[in-house]
């Protein structure tokens, strides 16, 4: 048996990033033994058992010698258990059971079963993509993964059930069905069945106003009201008013869940837009992102689609604080001992809560029997960063019952998400690319182009609403995107004194509570 | 002179004995009455004669009150002012504040009656209404000296100076055991006029108010009330009689402000009582509330303020 050094490559993530970890196998003689070596965590380290088993079950010779397998660069963390097929395949070649010229320009990824199966790995996607960006001839990716690894990556990506189905497949016995994936026809067949509808919301017609409003001009909101009332019910509608996804979106999103690892078995693209509702108890880490080597947090997994946070008052100060970055920015920067990544985080977030701890704040018939002081301090916990990047504040009242009786065909979310489409269309019509709610206060003044109605209307307010530069600056923004539903150059007296309607109250009744 | 609150500007000190003239004689009526009182105010001879000569009225309750309590509190205190009245409290959170907010929003003069010196107002959360308090003519008022802090025992006695300051005490919203209740107590020894705000039967905070009523106290539902139990006073002409400043309003505004007058609304309930649409809606009130005739009330509801 001829000794030779084989090697081929695998794709390696790296936060958001993909690099190319070089795999190589020596066999030396001596006493046969199975080293791995350049940086790997203890998941790495084990790939030794489910190697040497892997090949024994799928009737491969086990090299009696000393085998070295190294992972370079060796200043690279190695994590996870997706090197085993690599590792495999590399003895295979460095023992002469495979042509090691059939490695040539081949990548794999995958984690072996006892049985030499193949499971699924995080990250195909981006995989694929680096295989595609790299030139790599091949990629070799667990079955299950093949489908998001093809959504870039195209034919150059080989599904693999098992070891000995890889030899095959590299020996050219058996071919791949190793076709590119049209993401357009993939999104146009998406089965947007599960995707709530407003349909089935009775009432509520300044919150479902609002929610149109925040879809039209990516502007994220607050609604405020006691529990009951149907907060969480109208937000979980919002991603389906939101235009649907392109295929670069989709591609962006299913990149982000592939890493996660929440991509389903088999499921080769995130069609619909994401709705995260992370309960009130998360961490930082949790919301933003983080971990030992950074993973993407909620605010990346809502990427694209909408960060729902629920009784936002009772989220730690620092989580919320978290949320700074990813507002201003649309990504996030996740800075940790290993590692630093930046993950995109371009979501449009809504936030519930209650006006007091005990809810009942604003019901005028039950009294609320908080402290006094206590709805105040509740409130401020959402002041600073996060609620000065809420445009929209609404009041979302309990429904009495002939309101939840009552019957009538509730507007259905398509024909809101045409009305939000035609504004988005308007919107870029007027040479402006970037969302209302993302503008500065500079460009949405600019952009507002207000008559000199609307300017009386502004000004008047500023004077007896007390509002603050930061909160003007909101109503201009908010008065910009109704324009653009109303489809109108300008903005006009109505769509001032609507965007004003929607403004943050408090501090004007802060002396009588 | 602990300068640990912020003086305004140019408030200004000043110690009165009982036999001072400028003490109203109604304060000698009281059993115990102070030897003197400490008064800080801006304009102290306005304050005073205002006291000696405008209707002076007593809004009082609990700390704990509700949205709604706090909301009609406000709109009493500012209809009292705008009749020329002297709104009298003592500073406390909940009724007591909102009291001398309505009263400032009313354009009147209003007095808080402190159980702690004049120099630190307390609770340090109204210190802001303290402030405004003083900006706009009123003053603070207590029979304690400079540099002494608030404690728990002195609010009954300083509750016996409301009382004899006051002509009518009004009772907003108080439980069964508030302290208001000792404020009447007092107002009704000295012969004080009582009134009582009437609520529900099943609200914790109705219990105060409807016993006094069951024993004899006169209703309370507004400013008009208050001023039909005090007649012979020095009542101002009631705004709006003649000529309100709001201009008439047309359209959808109009109609807004037509079905706010009957009952506070949230605009939902307002699209469907007008069948207007919800932006519509949305955009009246807005320029309504801008223009001061709609102020949002409790509960995402809106009410006429006119």
């Amino acid at each position: 048996m001829p000794v030779v050094v084989a090697h081929l490559w695998s794709p390696a993530i790296v936060g958001f990033e993909t690099a190319t970890v070089d795999v190589e196998v020596d066999l030396r003689p001596g006493l046969p033994s199975f080293a791995i070596v350049g940086l790997p965590d203890a998941a790495v380290q084990e790939a030794r058992e489910r190697v040497r088993s892997g090949l024994a079950n799928q009737a491969y010779a086990v090299p009696a010698r000393r085998v070295v397998a190294n992972l370079a660069p060796a200043h690279l963390r190695k994590a996870g258990p997706q090197y085993d097929l690599p590792i495999a395949l590399a003895i295979l070649a460095a023992s002469g059971q495979v042509p090691p010229q059939a490695l040539a320009g081949v990548g794999a990824v995958g984690e072996l079963g006892l049985d030499g199966s193949l499971r699924r790995v995080d990250g195909a996607l981006a995989m694929g993509e680096h295989a595609i960006r790299e030139r790599w001839r091949l990629i070799l990716v667990p079955e299950q993964n093949a489908p998001e690894a093809r959504l870039v990556g195209g034919e150059r990506v080989l599904g693999v059930r098992s070891l000995r189905h890889a030899v095959d497949l590299l020996e050219g016995r058996e071919t791949a069905g190793g076709e590119a994936v049209d993401v357009a026809a993939l999104l146009a067949e998406r089965d947007v069945s599960g995707v709530p509808d407003l349909r089935d919301v009775r009432g509520q017609a300044a919150a479902r106003r609002a929610l149109e409003v925040s879809a039209a001009g990516r502007h994220s909101l607050l609604m405020t009201g006691p529990p009951g009332a149907g907060k969480t019910m109208l937000a979980r509608r919002l991603p389906g008013l939101l235009p649907p996804m392109g295929p670069e979106e989709a591609i962006e999103v299913t990149r982000v869940h592939s890493i996660a690892g929440l991509l389903e078995p088999g499921q080769a693209v995130v069609a619909t837009r994401p709705f995260r509702a992370p309960h009130h108890t998360i961490s930082t880490a949790g919301l933003v992102g983080g971990g030992r080597s950074p993973t993407p947090g909620e605010v990346s997994l809502a990427h694209r689609g909408v960060l729902f946070l629920d009784e936002v008052c009772a989220f730690a100060p620092s989580a919320l604080d978290g949320l700074r970055q990813p507002l201003e920015e649309g990504r996030v920067r996740v800075v940790r001992a290993m590692a630093a990544a930046t993950f995109p985080a371009d979501m449009l977030l809504v936030c519930a809560g209650n006006p007091c701890p005990c809810g009942n704040a604003d019901d005028p018939a039950g009294s609320c029997t908080c402290p006094p002081g206590r709805p105040e301090a509740y409130r401020g916990r959402l002041s600073g960063p996060v609620s000065d990047r809420i445009d929209l504040h609404v009041r979302v009242p309990r429904l009495t019952t002939d309101e939840v009786v009552g019957d009538g065909e509730c507007e259905p979310s398509q024909v809101v998400r045409e009305r939000v489409g035609a504004a988005v269309e308007f919107r870029r019509g007027r040479g402006q690319p970037m969302p209302n709610g993302q503008l500065s206060g500079r460009d949405a003044r600019h952009a507002a182009r207000p008559e000199p109605e609307a300017e009386r209307l502004l000004a008047t307010a500023i004077d007896r609403l007390g509002l603050s530069a930061r909160a003007f600056d909101r109503v201009v923004r908010v008065a910009r995107t109704l324009a653009d539903l109303d489809r109108a150059e300008r903005v006009g007296a109505r769509h001032a004194a609507e965007a004003l309607a929607y403004r943050e109250r408090e501090g004007s009744s802060a002396h009588a509570a | 002179m602990s300068g640990a609150a912020p003086p305004a500007a140019a408030a200004s000190d000043r110690y009165l004995r009982l036999a001072d003239q400028a003490v109203p004689a109604r304060l000698t009526h009281l059993p115990d009455p102070p030897p003197g009182l400490f008064v800080r105010s801006a304009d102290l001879d306005g304050v005073l004669a205002a006291i000696r000569q405008a209707p002076v009225v007593a809004v009082v309750g609990t700390r704990r009150a509700t949205r709604a309590g706090l909301d009609f509190t406000r709109r009493l205190s500012s209809e009292l002012a705008a009749r020329g009245a002297v709104v009298v409290s003592g500073l406390a959170l909940g009724v007591d504040a909102a009291a001398h907010a309505g009263a400032l929003e009313g354009g009147g003069r209003t007095v808080a009656v402190l159980a702690s010196g004049v120099d630190r107002p307390s609770p340090v959360r109204n210190a802001g209404l303290a402030a405004g308090i003083l900006e706009r003519g009123g003053g603070l008022v207590s029979e304690y000296p400079a540099g002494t802090e608030a404690a728990r025992w002195r609010f009954p006695a300083r509750n016996r100076i409301i009382a004899a300051l006051a002509h009518a005490v009004v009772v907003v919203e108080a439980p069964e055991r508030s302290g208001s209740l000792i404020t009447t107590d007092i107002a009704l020894d000295m012969g004080r006029a009582v009134m009582a705000v009437p609520g529900p039967p099943w609200g914790r905070t109705s219990r105060g108010c409807n016993a006094l009523i069951r024993a004899g106290a006169a209703v309370c539902e507004g400013a008009e009330d208050v001023a039909d139990e005090l007649p012979g006073l020095d009542w101002a002409q009631a705004p709006g009689s003649g000529g309100s400043a709001h201009r008439p309003v047309e359209g959808t505004a109009g109609r807004v402000l037509a079905a706010l007058a009957v009952e506070p609304l949230t605009a939902d309930e307002l699209a469907e009582s007008t069948r207007t649409g919800t932006a519509d809606v949305l955009s009246a009130l807005a320029q309504l509330e801008v223009e001061g005739q709609v102020t949002e009330a409790a509960g995402g509801r809106y009410r006429a303020t006119a």
